[in-house]
């Protein structure tokens, strides 16, 4: 008994990434895919910064970069600056990508972990490619020759997600999605199993479905309001529950990556995209006011805003299950875990893709429903701890909410990590999760947490030897981006640029 | 108090799991740290039971101890494998060969269009139909070519191997000391201070590495007890043979438990596994009077790593080489081992990251293992009965739900066996899903069918054109020969 209609609740990002993917995935299907958003209410309207998945994403959309990029007024994204978390006055860049290449089968960083610690002055970032050539705001796309520098990262986007969403749906529409204006206000379910049959418009018009995806955003129509599926709240490890964002226009040089600066109570991102840079302010009203926390946010801008503020409030966390009865939550109804390492777009993605693999039937077996939540769970524990350690590898005590976070008594999981690095320069690795070891050694090298030692095979190198190959290593990166191009050229060679003829 | 720095490493143990990890760690570790191995005498070998298989992933693995292939190939009876035929195991015969990656049309795994058609998978398998023919070639670099997916391992036999590396030659820091062991000292905490042999002489190191096979000499001084799961009997023997044969051992199951024959270069390593209770009919069944015979118990360490004291191999677990799974987990407990290598003496650190992996090691590892009993067909019997009553591994119960489902293959963390493996290994038992990827539907069927048959003429082409594994092995000998004469 196969699926015959799909209702996608909301026209956010998530509503039309999964409107695009189901669609692209479902032609000649003969199934029905109905979208719904409303224009009253509208989309939360921020989320510009991307992960390097992405691209897999729009590459089996078939879609076109230079025509995206132009469409979205994207930017490339190598990775994040993160300026004033361990100290006040500190800077790193954590990228997509690695730190150097293996000496004989060993990974860069422990040799660094021992120049380090025998009084080399040097940054590690300073021995990866992606971080050299996004500071001085060069890129190019990584070389497909592995034994090359320029093979050792990935990259994202930085873009207008309204207009991404746009983007998807033309692509969408054009591929059978059926769009549906209108607001929500009932949801019928059936009487003995719960499961939603259908949904009913203000203008009366009833949608019915065999399977529904809720994107309605922080509301969770579906999955909480008509479902009441439940919240694991993570507040007690993300408390920052609050933002404020606003558009300027931009001043400098393009620059291929964005910035979240740490402030007293929450952090500030800066995200270029080509004709303006998206600015926000993430904060934990415990210790600041909506008042204070935009003042803030309107002083430290570049130049003169382009858009009104946009407040916005959430709670940090998850859907107990994102999959229920016939309803299965994507985006924002699904969780949130703020937005500090550009996560929710990945996990929209996650979600669409788990679901594609997962597609159920009619008789909505279980383990498809129960291998789907567990699945996401996953991805969800495993980015929160990424999260958390960025809060909690802090030196700060100049305000309270960074007392708390020194205080912070946080999952074992992440107390382990960070014991094994400090104790040994060792990372404790997983292979399903968006965050591999090179993440999290730029996270807890940039924030202060040095290891008290180094792996001992680096020492059956010589010293001599290891400081060679490091000069080689320096010398090679510093010759590949010299001949990297800026980044804003290259968007305009390959044709992206928004002010370019196609 | 400050901690002492690691500066000597006193390897215990003897055969593959002691020399292996010595050759790792004089190989890796530089030479300011002293490393002390204590070759155990009079103690029985139980190498056999590590099996004579290994994973593609064997091939780098050596390249860390510095063993290339032509050295493996000249040591002794190596030969190459595409894997293991399974016979009449619960009713099913399969190749499960090894192959990397099955082709992915229209972003859908290979292995939803064939349940759709009711197709099985090995005449897609290149690996499968060249060991089935008795045949093999290394893959080429042209990676459009069907045979560049043929992956492949080795046959060896454990002692080979064992020697191969103890002729490598001692680095300076190496001291090796053969002698039978007495006493063991603890100090503070149950941590390990000195060893004394029969012959007087004591001996202590900062970490203590135990190879001494199940019986743990070392590791379970410092109350690391074990976990067993099952005993068993197993007879061995080299059968000796003219003419080597196909690239894959064959696993036979039967009422006293199963049989394996694998080809070497001169011989067949014939293994007979069963309970104690059907010796006579294992014993029938084997053929001949056993060179070796081993009681064993399955079933591995509660800790692999206490005090100052890492198990390696099978003084941390004992399992059947029914599969690669005990070579792999022997590997995995070195690279482990290297990484983890105690900074001071203060391990912590250390030991809790390791028992944490070899946790995950082994029960990923097992899960493989497991699939293989998990079926109504096996023959009934003490042997069966008792893997039949052990509890299943929720985790494996996920992945059997899973495949059954809707031929979805779930994945953890470094598992050691691929999607590929889970795959082959499925089919082969008969596990067929109840549904099958959405997307089967949609497409072309006229085109999928000529896919299909084109990939497998492909293969049936190739393997056509392929030497003897005979023929290929002995010229592939000559010529290293003649490189390392000129
Ligand atoms: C401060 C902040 C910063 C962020 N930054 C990033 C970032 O840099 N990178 C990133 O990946 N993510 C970021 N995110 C997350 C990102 O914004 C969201 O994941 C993304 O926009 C998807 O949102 P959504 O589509 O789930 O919800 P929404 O955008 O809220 O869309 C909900 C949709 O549901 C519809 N809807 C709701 N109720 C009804 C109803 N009753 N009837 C009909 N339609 C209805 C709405 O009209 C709308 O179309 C950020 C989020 C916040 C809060």
């Amino acid at each position: 008994m196969k699926i015959e209609k799909i209702c996608i609740v909301g026209g956010g990002t998530a509503g039309w990434m999964t409107a695009a993917g189901l669609a692209h995935r479902l032609q000649n299907s003969n199934i029905k895919i109905d979208l719904i958003e409303s224009n009253q209410i509208g989309t939360v309207g921020v989320g510009e910064a991307t992960l390097p998945h992405i691209r897999f994403f729009n590459n089996t959309l078939g879609i076109n970069e230079a025509s995206f990029m132009k469409e979205t007024k994207a930017t490339f994204k190598m990775g994040i600056e993160f300026c004033d978390w361990g100290k006040l006055g500190d800077r790193y860049i954590h990228p997509f990508g690695d730190f150097g290449m293996p000496i004989n089968g060993i990974e860069f960083y422990h040799y660094w972990n021992k120049l380090r610690l025998s009084g080399d002055t040097s940054h590690l970032g300073e021995y990866s490619y992606p971080v050299v050539a996004a500071q001085l705001g060069k890129f190019r796309r990584p070389d497909t020759d592995s034994s090359k520098i320029e093979s050792t990262f990935g990259y994202a986007y930085q873009f207008d997600a309204g207009l991404y969403a746009k983007f998807l749906r033309r692509h969408a529409e054009k591929i059978g999605v059926l769009r549906t204006e209108g607001k929500v206000i009932h949801i019928n379910c059936n009487n003995e199993n719960g499961f939603i049959e259908s949904v009913k418009l203000e203008n009366e018009t009833v949608i019915s479905a065999d399977l529904f995806i809720d994107c309605s955003g922080f509301r969770g129509l579906l999955i909480e309001q008509a479902l009441k599926t439940g919240y694991d709240d993570w507040s007690k490890w993300l408390p920052c529950n609050r933002a404020i964002a606003v558009a300027c226009e931009t001043r400098g040089k393009s620059l291929p990556y964005t910035r979240a600066t740490a402030r007293k109570s929450g952090w500030q991102w800066r995200i270029p995209l080509q004709h303006r840079t998206g600015n926000g302010h993430v904060y934990w009203n415990e210790f600041i006011s909506d008042d204070e926390a935009a003042h803030q946010l309107t002083n430290t801008l570049e130049g003169p805003a382009l858009t009104e503020p946009k407040q916005l409030y959430f709670k940090t966390g998850k859907r107990r299950v994102m999959w229920n009865k016939n309803v299965v939550a994507i985006g924002l109804s699904a969780g949130f875990l703020e937005p500090l390492e550009s996560t929710s777009i990945y996990l929209i993605q996650e979600g669409i893709t788990a679901l594609i693999e997962l597609f159920p039937d009619k008789t909505f077996p279980k383990s498809d429903m129960v291998e789907y939540n567990q699945r996401m769970d996953l991805h969800y524990e495993r980015v929160r701890d990424f999260l958390l350690l960025h809060y909690v590898a802090t030196q700060r005590d100049d305000s309270e909410m960074w007392n708390h976070f020194r205080n912070l008594k946080f999952p074992e999981s992440l107390q382990d990590r960070i014991d094994s690095w400090l104790g040994r320069g060792y990372i404790a690795r997983y292979e399903f999760g968006a965050f591999l070891p090179p993440s999290w050694v730029a996270v807890m090298n940039g924030q202060n947490l040095n290891p008290k030692a180094y792996d001992l095979r680096v020492n059956s190198s010589s010293s001599l030897e290891i400081t060679q190959k490091v000069k080689s290593l320096s010398a090679s990166i510093n010759h590949a981006v010299q001949n990297t191009p800026d980044h804003q050229s290259f968007i305009e060679l390959i044709g992206a640029s928004i002010n370019g003829t196609t | 108090m400050v901690d002492k720095p690691i500066n000597s490493i006193l390897v215990c143990g003897h055969g593959l799991a002691g020399q292996m990890t010595l050759t790792a760690l004089s190989h890796n570790l530089p030479d300011n740290i002293q490393i002390i191995y204590l070759n155990l005498k009079d103690t029985q070998s139980f190498d056999q039971l590590y099996g004579s298989s290994l994973r593609p992933t064997a091939y780098n693995f050596h390249l860390k101890l510095g063993v290339t292939e032509p050295n493996l190939l000249q040591a002794g009876k190596t030969c190459f494998s595409y894997g293991t035929g399974y016979k009449n195991w619960g009713g099913k015969s399969w190749i499960q060969s090894f192959h990397l990656p099955f082709p992915i049309w229209d972003k859908t795994p290979f292995h939803h269009y064939l349940m759709q058609r009711n197709e099985r998978l090995e005449p897609y398998l290149i690996s499968a139909l060249a060991a089935k023919t008795g045949v093999f070639a290394h893959p080429p670099r042209d990676a459009k070519s069907p045979l560049s997916n043929a992956e492949y391992g080795y046959h060896i036999c454990p002692d080979d191997m064992t020697n191969l590396l103890a002729h490598k030659g001692v680095p300076s820091n190496v001291a090796i000391i053969n002698g039978t062991l007495k006493h063991i000292t603890h100090g503070k905490g149950n941590k390990i201070t000195s060893i004394a042999l029969e012959s007087g002489q004591i001996i202590s190191a900062d970490l203590y590495i135990d190879c001494s096979g199940p019986e743990a000499k070392l590791l379970s001084a410092v109350g690391s007890t074990t976990q067993s799961l099952q005993s068993h009997s197993a007879f061995m023997n080299n059968i000796p043979i003219d003419k080597l044969g196909p690239p894959m051992s064959i696993v036979e199951a039967y009422s006293f438990g199963w049989q394996s024959n694998t080809p070497l270069n001169g011989s067949v390593n014939r293994l007979t596994v069963f309970n104690s209770g059907s010796e006579s009919d294992a014993h029938m069944s084997h053929g001949y009077d056993p060179d070796i015979h081993l009681s064993f118990s399955t079933g591995r360490r509660q800790r692999a790593w206490a005090e100052n004291c890492v198990g390696i191999g099978q003084a941390a677990t004992v399992q059947t080489p029914l599969t690669a799974v005990p070579l792999m987990l022997l590997h995995r407990d070195i690279d482990r081992l290297l990484e983890l290598i105690p900074i001071t003496d203060d391990m912590d650190i250390e030991r809790r990251e390791y028992n944490q992996r070899f946790d995950d090691d082994c029960e990923n590892m097992c899960l493989f293992q497991d699939a293989l009993f998990a079926s109504d067909g096996l023959p009934t019997g003490s042997f069966w009965d008792e893997i039949r009553n052990k509890p299943k591994n929720p985790k494996l119960t996920r992945k059997l739900t899973q495949f059954e489902s809707r031929g979805y293959l779930v994945s953890y963390d470094f598992e050691g066996f691929n999607q590929e493996d889970w795959t082959i290994l499925h089919f082969g038992m008969g596990r067929r899903s109840k549904r099958y990827d959405l997307k089967i539907d949609q497409v072309d069927q006229v085109n999928t069918l000529k896919r299909l048959t084109s990939l497998r003429t492909a293969c049936e082409t190739i393997v056509k054109k392929m030497p003897p594994h005979d023929n290929y092995i002995s010229n592939y000998l000559n010529y290293l020969e003649k490189r390392n004469g000129s």
